[in-house]
């Protein structure tokens, strides 16, 4: 790194370089037995500069030729994007986020093989004729950023994850069921593989019957799965770029109330012991937790320090960043509420309390619609129907569709067992009616 | 040979595994976008990456990785964990033979892209800027330009050493137009292994994209329910790859006894006039390949013919468990990946239907055009037309918004009514996803189809 620095120091005055290092041992299983141990091995940076006031950029894995990455970099920076930014000098004090592990980095590949097993056992035990794939994954990542600003910022993270899936087909009647669980700060991997089988068990049993829905408007119950899928098309409006660009629905709308309800989308780096969780954003800035929404009114957008400069603003610190690419706006460790108790209760009895409506924990082809207008129609790939508070069976061959905004007003409850899935923890929700079709 | 050819030989000839390969790759890639006029995310890089493959002891061990100095550790680390799965596992794992090939590819083009100046390259995009900012209800235009040489180097124990040269140029359109809350895009992406010629002269679909966009603003909603619709070439040619094209990749079959059954030979899926195909060596396309990443050579394969199932895709492994031919599907996405059952260039062969005779035929329905995405989980699509337009009694009427389509594969492909005469493929920029594998360069067409009862979302 050093190495890298000093050369550059003879051609630019300003600039970053951001390093990373990552070792990763993937165990996977397929069709119900162990396939293959995969080990990745990578190493490389990305040279941002500045010159003449625009930016210039290049990245390699290659550590062989530094001194042609750097040119590369001179010569884009000619055609570059103008810079809006000064990099940060800012130096602060990290927090013990627990987000490296020795536990994590002491599992081995035979320990690896012995959970997936495991999971695999448990997963087949639910029915002679299904085939199921586990993935146990370990990360070590190491990200460094050097700035010309005399910043020097290193984080070590560990990444623990399993993942579960199950298939079975039938003539007509074809169902898949995945699950994931990240590994936290002070949770055990017995529970973890535990946690994956129950949630598994539990669709499948529910799935066994078919049934049909009528079309027409339903109560929609959607599993935290389902509905962070929801919440990943809409956090897209929230990225700086489209704010910029004036295409984000929610441009000119911040500070305003827009949802009647008091939803509440928390975006938090300092999540102890959280997958996404850092200390420092892409930029060098330190890492701060920002409410997207809170309690149904716009406050913040997801800035690296160039997009911040354009609109005139600060960065937030929610750059993200790998050494491929140019730091872009992004998002960390993303937390849905609704805060109001009153809207609080129970799963059992939310489900309980539901007439006739579905049930929705997978998606098929979401994010192919006119997200920036709020608009969704997708498959409903795994859900089933409601009547008199129980689930009946397993519905097919239908779609909802609806607006996401809207749809975040229709709120009426949530559950209490909030679940992580990819980078969004959120509870079960439960919304009054959409279209079902 | 060169060094790194030599490298590789000198490193398999040592093994004594039952199969071995090695892919080293070198990618280097200029890319940027125009947003209302303004460049952003200008970026070079170079990659360089490896992997080893061993089948040792009936196991496969994976390794890869970006320092190609410890060829000799890494390949030992793929045997050690091959041995460690044996370990576990009693039933052998094994790999049908292909012959030794020993080749050096290099995919054709007219202008080479790394000859075009960026200051060109970033013309040409201001130029497309300029044509779509005429568009006045656009509230952003966007261009985003990329090129890629690839450098890449195959060897396995059956004696293959394979090098190959090739070049990838794309562009993509991007409109959004704005009216209060209603927000619109149009886009289209033009790719493949081909050269600079594939981005340049494109002055007139860019000032449609900017038209439709701003059509799309007074579009009607459709209405959710079924319909009869004709798809378009690129719409049909998603169809194709998403609704069979997956389904017909061995690895989802393989060890699935019921599966399997489902997906018995000679069961019949469609009418007599429906063909699909996947075919890696059609040159310049964007699932373009001279050879698989197993060092298979690509066939024509007919996965229907005349309605009827005919075959499937294959890797080395899942063609000797299944007892089939060798197909040349097996395809990562790069050295950091290993080969898995990838479709190429897909896509449902002509019939003969004019369009006109398509549309004529339809009383009420739905044209559909160009597509947004789309995904399968095998028994269901969903793919979301870009735009879409009201037929009634034979007659094209008032542009449509939010057309996503769904149905079940199996009863969709039965429902195909017309198949139309004017076959076309699509590369792009994007590609297709697999098992964290995201994104391949594929191909995708077909003629206008027609097909029945299709199940539309709608709002």
């Amino acid at each position: 790194m050093e190495n890298i620095c000093d050369k550059i120091k003879t051609r630019v005055k300003n600039f970053d370089i951001y390093l990373q290092k990552l070792e990763s041992e993937t165990v996977n299983f397929e069709n119900n037995k162990l396939k293959l141990v995969d080990r990745r091995l990578e190493k490389g940076y990305g040279i941002r500069l500045i010159k003449d006031n625009k930016i210039g950029f290049s990245a390699s894995n290659n550590f062989g030729n530094i001194d042609s990455t750097i040119e590369n970099a001179l010569k884009l920076s000619a055609f570059g994007e103008k810079c809006y930014f000064e990099f940060p000098n800012k130096r602060f004090d990290f927090k013990d986020l627990k987000i490296f592990s020795d536990n994590i980095t002491s599992i081995n590949s035979k320990k690896m093989i012995e959970l997936g097993k495991h999971l695999l056992s448990l997963l087949s035990s639910l029915d002679n004729d299904i085939k199921t794939n586990v993935i146990v994954e370990k990360n070590i990542i190491k990200n460094e950023l050097i700035n010309s600003s005399s910043l020097n910022l290193k984080e070590r993270k560990t990444r623990f994850s399993i993942t579960g899936w199950i298939f079975k087909a039938e003539e007509n009647n074809f169902i898949e069921i995945w699950e994931q669980e990240d590994l936290k700060e002070n949770e055990d991997l017995p529970n973890l593989i535990n946690k994956i089988f129950e949630r598994i068990k539990f669709l499948f049993n529910s799935a066994k019957n078919v049934t049909k829905i009528e079309p027409g408007y339903y109560p929609v119950f959607f599993t935290p799965k389902s509905f962070s899928t929801i919440l990943s098309m809409l956090i897209k409006s929230f990225d700086g770029n489209l704010i910029y660009k004036k295409i984000s629905f929610f441009t000119d709308k911040k500070g305003r109330k827009f949802f009647k309800k008091p939803v509440t989308i928390l975006d938090d780096p300092l999540k102890i012991g959280y997958p996404y969780s850092r200390n420092f954003d892409g930029d060098g800035i330190k890492s701060e937790p920002i409410y997207l929404i809170e309690k149904g009114v716009i406050k913040q957008f997801l800035l690296d320090i160039q997009t911040a400069g354009k609109l005139k603003s600060v960065s937030n610190g929610h750059s993200v960043r790998s050494y491929v690419s140019l730091p872009s706006p992004g998002h960390t460790n993303i937390f849905f509420t609704v805060e109001d108790k009153s809207f609080v209760e129970n799963r059992e009895k939310i489900i309980k309390g539901i007439r006739k409506g579905i049930l929705i924990d997978q998606f098929l082809g979401a994010g192919q619609s006119n997200i920036l207008a709020g608009e969704f129609s997708v498959n409903i790939d795994l859900g089933f129907l409601i009547e008199n508070g129980e689930i009946v069976g397993r519905i097919k061959d239908c779609m909802i569709a609806g607006n996401l905004f809207e749809l975040l007003n229709d709120i009426e409850k949530i559950d209490n067992s909030p679940l992580y899935y990819g980078s969004i923890e959120t509870p079960g929700v439960l919304v009054s009616k959409l279209p079902v079709k | 040979m060169n060094g790194m050819e030599i490298k590789i030989k000198k490193i398999l000839e040592k093994s004594n595994s039952e199969f071995a390969e090695i892919h080293i790759e070198n990618k280097k890639v200029t890319s940027f976008s125009l947003s209302n006029s303004q460049i952003e995310q200008l970026e070079t890089k170079e990659v360089l990456r490896g992997n080893i493959r061993v089948l040792k002891n009936g196991q496969w061990g994976f390794v890869s990785f970006n320092d190609i100095s410890l060829l000799e550790t890494y390949i030992k680390m793929a045997e050690e964990q091959a041995n460690t799965i044996s370990l576990y596992i009693k039933e052998k794992r094994k790999v049908l033979p292909f012959k030794p090939v020993k080749a050096h590819y290099r995919t054709e083009f007219k202008i080479n892209p790394l000859d075009v100046s960026l200051e060109e390259k970033y013309g040409l995009a201001m130029k497309y800027d300029s044509i779509l900012k005429k568009h006045k209800r656009l509230q952003n235009r966007k261009i985003f330009y990329a090129d890629r040489e690839e450098k890449l180097y195959y060897g396995n124990t059956e004696g293959s050493l394979i090098t190959q040269d090739k070049i990838f140029t794309g562009i993509l359109i991007y409109a959004v137009a704005k009216d209060g809350n209603n927000i619109q895009t149009a886009s289209e992406s033009f790719g493949g292994y081909k050269g600079y010629e594939v981005v340049k002269d494109l002055d007139e679909v860019v000032d449609n994209i900017g038209k439709i966009a701003e059509d799309m603003l007074d579009a009607k909603q459709i209405e959710g329910g079924y319909y009869t619709v004709v798809l378009d070439q690129k719409l049909a040619g998603v169809f194709a790859h998403e609704a069979f094209g997956h389904l017909s990749e061995a690895d989802f079959i393989y060890e699935n006894e019921r599966l399997k059954n489902i997906m018995q030979i000679g069961r019949r899926f469609g009418t007599d006039d429906l063909n699909i195909i996947d075919e890696g060596f059609i040159q310049g396309e964007a699932g373009f390949i001279f050879i698989d990443d197993e060092g298979v050579i690509p066939q024509k394969t007919y996965l229907i013919k005349n309605g009827i199932l005919n075959s499937r895709l294959h890797s080395r492994e899942t063609a000797y468990k299944m007892k089939e031919e060798l197909t040349g599907n097996a395809r990562a996405i790069d050295a950091f990946h290993q080969p898995i059952v990838r479709m190429t260039n897909t896509y449902i062969d002509k019939g003969k239907y004019s369009f006109e005779e398509m549309i004529n035929s339809v009383d009420d329905g739905i044209y559909a055009v160009d597509y947004r995405g789309g995904q399968t989980n095998l028994e269901m699509f969903t793919f979301s037309a870009a735009r879409a337009y009201r037929i009634k009694n034979g007659k094209i009427q008032e542009t449509l918004k939010n057309v996503v389509l769904t149905g079940n594969v199996f009863e969709t492909l039965k429902n195909i009514e017309m198949i139309g005469n004017d076959l076309k493929l699509f590369g792009g920029l994007g590609g297709c996803g697999k098992a964290g594998q995201s994104p391949l360069p594929v191909s995708t067409g077909a003629p206008h189809i027609k097909i029945k009862n299709v199940l539309i979302g709608g709002i």
